[in-house]
């Protein structure tokens, strides 16, 4: 299935996490932040988060800034 | 007026108290020198901008700065105050604490912040239990309102942000110093360690710097220099500046001979 | 006569509001209070005192400095920088007015005052047709600032009443003060709405111990509800707001630091507020000579004045009708920026021809008429100014 994933589109198997897919992205989950479909979701949903066809997703951290 | 230098000189910012007066901004420079850069600057709170995750766990600024530091997470990039609170929203969920500067920017030449966006997006994240530090234009109006509106500090920039010119709002930040009953925290454009001395001087309860220490030739040794000059600034300030003379200033006829 | 409030176990608890009185959320009292109490003039020093004068900011600490006895010495250095401020801030604009007592009946029992309800005194209240024909009087004579004054009575002056006489005032004069007994904020709203814009309460003494004594029966007994005038009448709508303490009722160092500050704190929280003092010292009263200042001399209530001008350079000071014309005529030059002229304290006085005249609440010292006044200020190289107030 297609989705998007910070801006870009990505293609990824059926019924994966969110868990999984920031896992597979190499993030630290300590360092990021996740906006699904325009909702931030809390940490401890993402395993039970699971991703449809088309869903928008954001993942997002720090970095130097004034 | 002995006892105005009080033992314990803290700066207070949403019931968090700080030693260090000095907020050290973490862009444009390598990761690696970040460490040293704060604790020779003895920064006890660094701001860090909100970006789009790279792919392939790379290097994370997070991983440098060292532990017991206040992040304090800008909203850079928001245009407006709807954005602001997006970006403040999604910069808690990464779980580093209530705190957030507001910067709402719609010039992209001089990047002046946009006030009026900028009390609109205080207000929503107060409500929201954030620590809120807006960056703003020097108006005493707008600073009430974010004093109404529940802001733990006000943050008016000294000049255009990254222009190093210096103090050029001075008489506008004196009158936030001398009105505003939250700590004012002198942001953007102060080039040297000398212009953020004379802020402290003022009567600035702190200064925020970044591009004067990540453009100097030593980072680490102007981060140093920039610890010493707020210190100086802060204790010239408790100390009560001594008298300038006016010219001419002496008495001409006197007023006071009709009292009985 | 006995008078049953003379004894202290027969007064009402004067911190306690009574039924109908709104009841402010404002922590303003209590920090007025506070710092008032902790206020040590006596670790002042001359050093001090020159420190606040130099200082671009006159801080409340300064403000201190400035009324503790370390500044007695330094009057003379005092008031260069006093008349540098007030000339920085109105030029060389001195503003006149005239009060009007349109009644002087009164519910409270305040001893040192010459309305209060157990003294003996004419007691009358004009009717609408007498305000007009008072208020007619004075207008002739170019004044265009007029503040109606009543005793703290209610019941023969409720505001229906004072809201009729400001309707008046409104077709003769361009500004109108107010300085009646106080009320809520509702009913400022609708005294503003009548015409009036500014509003004055004294609060007398801010030690609420020594309050408590010389307000032994009466609304005005109630501490609290006074102090929050100011700021009740802003709510309502007023675009200023004047505080006076009346010098020598107690610590008169604490008491000019009190308002001070009082008015200070509430400029920070009302910013559009435009912020008046009066300076009164105790005058004798009718049936009561033993009444005199005492130790606030005339060097003493200059000092304060000063003070006042140096802490908050923007507010408008009033010289007192009670203070004599040889001080009136120099304190002008020096701080005060507003002076009355054609006085009267007595009830329907302007016209001169009513039956319904009622008696002062005190004795004045200056009786110039508004012309004798004008020229005054004039001599002094100064500018009169009736109003120069743009209605919105």
């Amino acid at each position: 299935m297609d989705i998007m994933v910070n801006g870009e589109h990505v293609s990824c198997e059926e019924g994966i996490t969110l868990e999984s897919l920031v896992a597979k992205r190499g993030h630290d989950v300590r360092q990021i932040a996740v906006e699904w479909n325009e909702r931030i979701v809390p940490k401890e949903e993402y395993g039970t988060s699971v991703i449809h066809q088309g869903d928008v997703i954001e993942i997002v951290t720090f970095m130097g800034g004034g | 007026m002995s006892g105005r230098i009080e033992k314990e000189d803290k700066l207070v910012i949403g019931g968090h108290s700080f030693d260090s007066r000095f907020i050290l901004g973490s862009g444009k420079y390598s990761l690696e020198l970040i460490q040293a850069a704060v604790e020779h600057a003895g920064a006890q709170m660094i701001t860090l901008a909100l970006r789009r995750a790279n792919q392939g766990g790379m290097a994370n600024i997070l991983d440098y700065i060292p532990k017991g530091v206040t992040l304090l997470p800008n909203t850079s990039g928001a245009r407006n105050a709807e954005e602001a609170v997006r970006i403040a929203r999604l910069s808690r969920e990464v779980g580093c604490g209530d705190f957030v500067k507001i910067e709402i920017m719609r010039d992209s030449k001089y990047l002046l912040p946009d006030n009026a966006e900028t009390i609109k997006a205080t207000e929503i994240l107060v409500k929201e239990g954030f620590v809120v530090m807006p960056y703003m234009y020097p108006d005493l109006n707008v600073a009430r309102d974010l004093q109404n509106a529940g802001a733990a500090s006000v943050m008016p920039l000294a000049a255009p942000i990254g222009s190093n010119k210096g103090l050029c709002t001075r008489e506008f930040i004196q009158i936030l110093i001398d009105e505003i009953d939250l700590p004012i925290i002198v942001d953007a454009g102060i080039g040297a360690p000398s212009q953020a001395c004379e802020a402290m001087e003022m009567g600035a309860a702190a200064v925020m710097a970044n591009t004067a220490i990540a453009t100097a030739g030593d980072i680490v040794q102007m981060a140093e220099s920039f610890k010493f000059a707020i210190q100086a600034g802060r204790q010239a300030y408790l100390s009560g500046l001594g008298r300038v003379m006016e010219k001419g200033a002496s008495a001409s006829s006197p007023l006071t001979g009709f009292l009985q | 006569m006995e008078i049953r409030e003379d004894l202290p176990e027969n007064r009402i608890d004067h911190m306690a509001y009574l039924p109908g009185m709104e009841a402010l959320e404002s922590e303003v009292q209590q920090k007025v209070i506070e710092r008032m109490e902790a206020y040590d003039y006596d670790k002042y020093t001359e050093k001090d005192v020159k420190a606040a004068l130099a200082h671009r900011e006159c801080t409340p600490e300064d403000f201190e400095a400035l009324l503790s006895p370390a500044a007695l010495p330094l009057l003379e250095e005092i008031a260069q920088k006093a008349q540098q401020e007030t000339r920085k801030h109105f030029g060389n604009s001195i503003y006149m007015f005239t009060p009007l007592y349109i009644a002087n009946y009164c519910e409270n029992y305040c001893i040192y005052c010459g309305f209060n309800c157990h003294n003996k005194i004419r007691r009358a209240k004009l009717n609408e047709t007498e305000i007009e024909q008072e208020m007619q009087a004075i207008a002739k004579t170019g004044l265009q600032e007029v503040l109606l004054l009543t005793g703290e009575s209610r019941k023969m002056s409720d505001v229906k009443y004072i809201g009729e006489a400001c309707k008046i005032a409104k077709k003769y004069f361009k500004v109108i003060g107010l300085e009646i007994y106080p009320v809520n904020s509702d009913e400022y709203a609708y005294l503003h709405q009548c015409g009036a814009d500014y509003v004055t309460v004294f609060q007398e003494t801010y030690n609420s111990d020594k309050y408590e004594t010389l307000h032994r029966a009466g609304h005005k007994r109630i501490f609290p509800y006074r102090f929050h005038s100011q700021e009740r009448a802003l709510k309502g709508g007023m675009r200023g707001v004047g505080f006076a303490a009346l010098l020598g009722l107690d610590d008169f160092r604490k008491d000019a630091f009190a308002t001070g500050y009082h008015a200070y704190l509430l400029q920070r929280k009302y910013p559009h507020a435009e912020i008046a003092f009066s300076c009164p010292r105790l005058r004798p009263i009718i049936n009561n000579d033993k009444i005199n200042p005492k130790d606030v001399h005339e060097p003493q209530l200059l000092q304060v004045i000063m003070a006042y001008r140096i802490f908050m350079p923007f507010a408008n000071i009033t010289i007192s009708t009670r203070e004599c014309e040889r001080v009136r005529n120099n304190v002008i030059k020096i701080a005060a920026t507003k002076i009355s002229a054609g006085v009267s304290v007595g009830i329907g006085e302007h016209t001169g021809d009513s039956e319904n005249v009622g008696d002062a609440q005190f004795e004045i010292s200056d009786g110039r008429n508004v012309e004798e006044v004008y020229q005054a200020i004039r001599n002094e190289g100064l500018q009169p100014v009736m109003s120069d107030y743009i209605y919105v």
